[in-house]
């Protein structure tokens, strides 16, 4: 991945509302440590999707920052996989600390799970798939418009 | 002369040919056979009555048959009603009908530039590059002459010119003008067959190539100085009085042909010893006789032109060759340059890369200068070989293959040695399994042949790439390619590297 | 009147100068686009697309087994660069090795890079599918000229035999240059060197073949002076290490570096470049972001001087940092048979025993005379465009003219500026085009950027159909299944 800003923020809610959407469909069903109706499980999921979003455009400001210091401007495939930690930890203490109020108080064995797949399968889509359909988009810096 | 159509006409000093011929106008720069050709289809033209649109056509012809090069030329003849012009190349024309001035130049164009400019024309001037002004007192009524260009001014002939003649006047005119009495001073123009049936060919049949022969006698001529701008008044001091130039065409010309410096194998074979120690020091001049010099398939191949057999008369019909290079001198001039001293290095079949250096047809970068040779058409000629790589024998000896070797535990006696055909290396083993002269070392073409002697314990090879050792047979010459290593009796080896390898 | 001289003329919408890579990829996307093999030729002295760039590697000591200096996902084969190379190898060695080599390069391990031979066979693979050789017309190209109802005219001499005349002409609307490198430029002081002395094999150029170098270093010590600092020096000094450690020889390595390279350099904190002991390294197997992010977008905006500061502050040769060879380095440094030095070199002689001194002059004003059996030039400087007569006739005849950096200044969409004719368009990619808008067209993913660029701007001009998602994953599949397009 070695997108411009705009790109990496385009490209993330864009898998964040094809990849990310499909696998919460997909996984909700299976998380464990939740005992709620299915419904309300994707509810959850969908709107963690949505915090992961909001969130990700201040993150990716933080990155592109700290890319600057690369003469490359980019950095390791790998990094794009462990920006995981960072991120799910940040968000998993903001619903646990009740500061995004609009998400049900949700298991960490539920959160970790979905968030951990959403995240890999993202990862996996990026640095492939993506560009079967979309063949300009690595070219572009990441931008899908 | 007044009824050529163009009135007075004036020549432009410069360095190409100028024809004046059955009212019909040529300035061309080109190399001999291409100018040749042009002034052909001046004198078929003006012979068969045509007028300046079959001059223009049949002058296509000949600039179609070279397509691709800049052939600098300028035609004009009379039409009804005006006057045909074509233009190719870097040369110029100017034509003053009744529209007002038209300018052709004939790089504007994919191949030429041609016009019929309606008449009255009272003005035509077509010119080479860089050259200078017209003197107004120099006449070219008709013939062939060294010059840059030409400039028909009626206005100041002072007679009465018909401009706008019909072409169906001019036929019968120019029948009487045509060709061949109007034309012996056309000997700036030898015909190239005649080249290498001239005594003074010394006897190797290779004859070199041919030079431009107008070239060389011009370059003495620029006489007078290059008057800039083409309409300036007449110059104070104008070069050589008009009557000069003819003659200076005349007689210039015929230079001899390029002696064959480098072919003549006049020099004494200094005898070098070749043993263990490895001294790739600059070696003698090259030994033997004239060698046998098989044009290679692939310098057929290369030959793409699909010029004729005979690899002499390719030489001479490649203009393209000496163009490529404008305003150097060709290829025929610099290849001997290459030779440090007169030493007498084998000629073979090679092409020049774009900045004329020699090299083997079937490499794909030239081996002095890197630069790709692909891109040009490749014409063959013969020049003198540059080494074709080393020989490594295994106690680091290296022989530079630039002459035939024999290889064996005693080859200064052998009798090839003695005669100077070939230079000795001495290589022994322990085991006493190389024989006295135990493998010729044969430098045929591009190639590197090795013939066994007839060794007791023979000699044995191993292509690149491949794992196993093979016996050649003994007395047959053996081609082999670079990386191929060679065992000579039983313990020692050597293996032949080049910077030809493709 | 080219009709009426008696040249054969064929009509062709687009035509391809090159037959190359560059023009390999290029016809790929346009038959991907939906382009047929009837409305394109290319027209080139090889007969395989990767001939030429086999040749070089192989000479620069990258034989097909050896892992050329490329990304995983730069595959000229395959215009979506997935699957990449590293998961095709993965899957075919049954290796799962080269993804966590992937995953971990750069910080555990070296970078993965691909084997020579898998791009060739892939190469291959693709130019069966979509029917190159079909398309394919011997010849060399001497003029592309404008015509004057639009479109160009390409003049080509066929191979001797293959065409009753000597010149045959293409019209078409297209044409698309892609010749290459005019050629090397071997130093002018190692072009003296032969022609004075005749003398071919001590004193040669990396990209040419030089194994007589390494098979007299087999026989007795030696010592070579290696010079320039790029990717192929690094390899031939690996050869060199590798050689002298397999068969216990006693090689001495002297290395001239024009520009010695100390430690972390660049202007500003913004554009630092690792380095060391002369080399100026890569971060990245390529500099990715000069093709897709943040580089690549401020250079698309960049003209004249500015765009040439850019290139220069870029600029510069480097070389991707790999361990073992770091370690050899390191080895020959402590052992005191490597040797770098900075100096630019005056001359090089012949010693009365057949060696080579050369003068060598530091920046601090010592002069070294270092002897040596061999100098290997890793320069890989090449020759100006105009060394190649289609360019200069382009540049003299064409309307073309020169970027900022000396090349061919070319459109975003990589069209020779000064040449459109008509509704007819030339395009222009690979190394002659950099200095343009985009940096690093003379890479595989440059020359892929480009041809999408081209086969786009067709598609605006109405000649292909612009591929969108759907197609483009229609079009994957069959790939992936080797169908035809």
């Amino acid at each position: 991945m070695v997108p411009t800003l705009i790109g990496r923020i385009q490209t993330r809610l864009f898998l964040l509302a094809t990849v990310g959407v499909v696998m919460t469909l997909l996984v909700m069903p299976l998380v464990p440590g939740t005992g709620a109706p299915l419904g309300d499980r994707y509810v959850t999921g969908l709107l963690v999707l949505v915090a992961v979003g909001a969130l990700g455009i201040g993150w990716e400001l933080l990155y592109h920052f700290l890319m600057q210091f690369r003469w490359e401007k980019d950095w390791p495939t790998s990094f794009g996989l462990l920006t995981l930690v960072p991120e799910g930890l940040l968000l998993y203490f903001l619903l646990r600390s009740g500061a995004v109020d609009f998400i049900d108080p949700i298991s960490p064995a539920t959160f970790w799970t979905h968030f951990t797949v959403v995240w890999v399968s993202m990862w996996l889509v990026a640095n492939g798939p993506m560009r079967v359909p979309f063949i300009r988009w690595r070219f572009r810096g990441g931008r899908i418009l | 002369m007044t009824d050529q159509g163009f009135g007075v006409v004036r020549p432009i000093p410069g360095n190409g040919l100028v024809a004046h011929v059955g009212g019909l106008l040529l300035v061309c720069d080109a190399a001999e056979a291409v100018a040749e050709d042009l002034l052909g289809a001046v004198r078929e033209t003006a012979a068969s009555g045509g007028d300046g649109r079959a001059l223009a056509r049949r002058v296509a012809q000949v600039l179609a048959a070279m397509m691709g090069e800049p052939v600098a030329c300028a035609v004009a003849g009379p039409v009804a009603g005006g006057v045909a012009v074509l233009v190719s190349g870097p040369a110029f024309a100017s034509v003053t009908g009744s529209g007002g001035e038209v300018r052709l130049a004939g790089r504007d164009a994919l191949t030429w530039s041609d016009r019929l400019v309606p008449g009255p024309v009272t003005r035509v001037e077509l010119r080479l590059p860089e050259t200078g002004a017209a003197n107004r007192l120099t006449r070219l009524d008709s013939g062939v002459i060294v010059g840059g260009g030409v400039e028909c001014d009626p206005s100041q002939a002072g007679e009465a010119l018909p401009q706008s003649r019909p072409a169906a006047e001019a036929p019968a005119q120019r029948a009487q003008h045509a060709a061949e009495p109007s034309l012996p001073p056309a000997p700036s123009l030898p015909p190239a067959s005649s080249m290498p049936s001239l005594p003074s060919v010394p006897s190797a049949p290779p004859a070199p190539p041919a030079p431009e022969q107008h070239r060389p006698a011009e370059q003495p001529a620029p006489s007078g100085p290059p008057q800039v701008p083409d309409w300036a008044p007449p110059p104070v001091e104008p070069g050589p009085p008009p009557m000069e130039r003819p003659a200076h065409a005349m007689d210039a010309p015929p230079a001899p042909p390029y002696p064959l410096g480098p072919s003549s194998p006049a020099n004494p074979y200094p005898q070098q010893g070749w043993n263990s120690e490895p001294l790739p020091a600059a070696p003698g001049p090259m030994s033997g006789p004239a060698p046998v010099v098989t044009p290679h398939e692939d310098v057929e191949t290369a030959r793409a032109n699909g010029i004729g057999g005979d690899p002499i008369d390719a030489r001479n019909d490649s203009f393209e060759y000496e163009l490529l290079g404008p305003g150097a001198p060709g290829p025929s001039q610099t290849a001997p340059d290459l030779v440090p001293e007169p030493e007498s290095r084998p000629l073979v079949y090679g092409v020049d890369c774009k900045n004329d250096h020699f090299n083997d047809p079937r490499v794909p970068y030239c081996a002095v200068c890197g630069i790709a040779l692909v891109q040009r058409t490749l014409v063959p000629y013969k020049g003198p070989r540059p080494p074709l790589g080393v020989l490594l024998l295994d106690d680091g000896m290296t022989l530079r293959l630039d002459t035939d070797y024999l290889l064996g535990r005693d080859p200064e006696r052998a009798p090839e040695v003695a005669e100077g055909s070939v230079r000795p290396a001495k290589v022994t083993s322990p085991d006493g399994s190389v024989s006295r002269r135990h493998l010729r070392v044969a430098l045929d073409g591009w190639d590197v042949n090795l013939v066994d002697l007839g060794s007791v314990n023979g000699t044995q090879i191993q292509p690149p790439g491949d794992q196993n050792f093979y016996d050649i047979p003994p007395n047959e010459p053996v081609t082999i390619m670079p990386g191929t290593t060679v065992r000579i009796g039983v313990s020692r080896t050597m293996r032949y590297e080049s910077h030809r390898n493709s | 009147m080219v009709a009426a001289a008696g040249i054969p003329m064929y009509d062709v919408p687009f035509l391809t100068v090159g037959g190359g890579i560059g023009s390999f990829v290029t016809l790929d996307y346009l038959r991907i686009y939906g382009v047929p093999t009837e409305q394109m030729k290319v027209v080139s002295n090889i007969d395989h697309p990767w001939q030429t760039y086999e040749f070089l590697t192989r000479c620069s000591q990258i034989p097909r087994s050896e892992r050329i200096r490329s990304d995983s996902s730069s595959r000229p084969d395959n215009i979506w660069g997935f699957p990449s190379y590293a998961l095709e190898e993965a899957w075919k060695d049954k290796n799962p090795v080269y993804l966590w080599q992937l995953f971990t390069e750069p910080i555990l391990n070296d970078y993965w890079t691909p084997r020579a031979g898998t791009v060739f066979e892939n190469l291959e693979r693709e130019a069966k599918r979509i029917r190159y050789w079909d398309m394919l017309v011997k010849g060399q190209v001497r003029m592309v000229r404008k015509r004057n109802g639009g479109g160009y005219f390409t003049v080509v001499t066929p191979p001797e035999g293959a065409a009753p005349t000597k010149r045959i002409v293409f019209r078409s609307r297209f044409v698309h240059i892609a010749v290459g490198y005019p050629g090397l430029k071997f130093l002018p002081d190692l072009q003296e060197f032969r022609t004075k002395y005749s003398d071919y094999q001590h004193v040669v150029n990396a990209y040419e073949p030089h194994e007589q170098v390494y098979e007299f270093l087999k026989t007795r010590p030696g010592t070579v002076v290696i010079r320039g600092g790029g990717i192929v020096a690094s390899r031939v000094l690996q050869r060199l290490f590798d050689d002298r450690e397999k068969y216990g020889l006693k090689t001495q390595i002297i290395h001239i570096f024009r520009t010695f390279v100390t430690g972390s350099h660049g202007p500003h904190i913004w554009a630092r470049r690792k380095g060391g002991d002369g080399w100026a390294y890569q971060g990245f197997n390529y500099p990715k972001s000069v093709w897709g992010g943040q580089l690549k977008a401020e250079m698309r905006k960049l003209e004249g001087a500015e765009r040439a500061a850019k290139y220069k502050e870029m600029g510069g040769t480097n070389t991707p940092k790999r361990r073992r060879w770091q370690e050899q380095m390191r080895a020959g440094r402590a052992g005191g048979y490597y040797h770098a030095v900075q100096g630019t070199v005056d001359r090089v002689e012949p010693t009365p025993d057949g060696r080579l001194v050369s003068y060598v002059r530091s920046n601090d004003g010592i002069v070294r005379e270092p002897v040596a059996d061999y100098i290997i030039d890793c320069t890989g400087l090449e020759a100006d465009i105009a060394e190649h007569r289609v360019f200069a006739d382009l540049l003299q005849h064409g309307g073309a003219y020169r970027n900022p950096v000396g090349r061919l200044e070319v459109e975003r969409h990589f069209e020779v500026k000064g040449t459109a004719s008509g509704d007819g368009a030339l395009y222009a990619s690979g190394s002659a085009t950099l200095g343009g808008y985009f940096p690093g067209v003379d890479t595989f993913l440059g020359l892929q950027i480009a041809a999408q660029e081209i086969a786009d701007d067709l598609a605006r001009r109405g000649f292909v159909r612009k591929m969108g998602p759907l197609r483009s994953t229609a079009q994957w599949f069959k790939w992936a299944f080797n169908s035809p397009v």
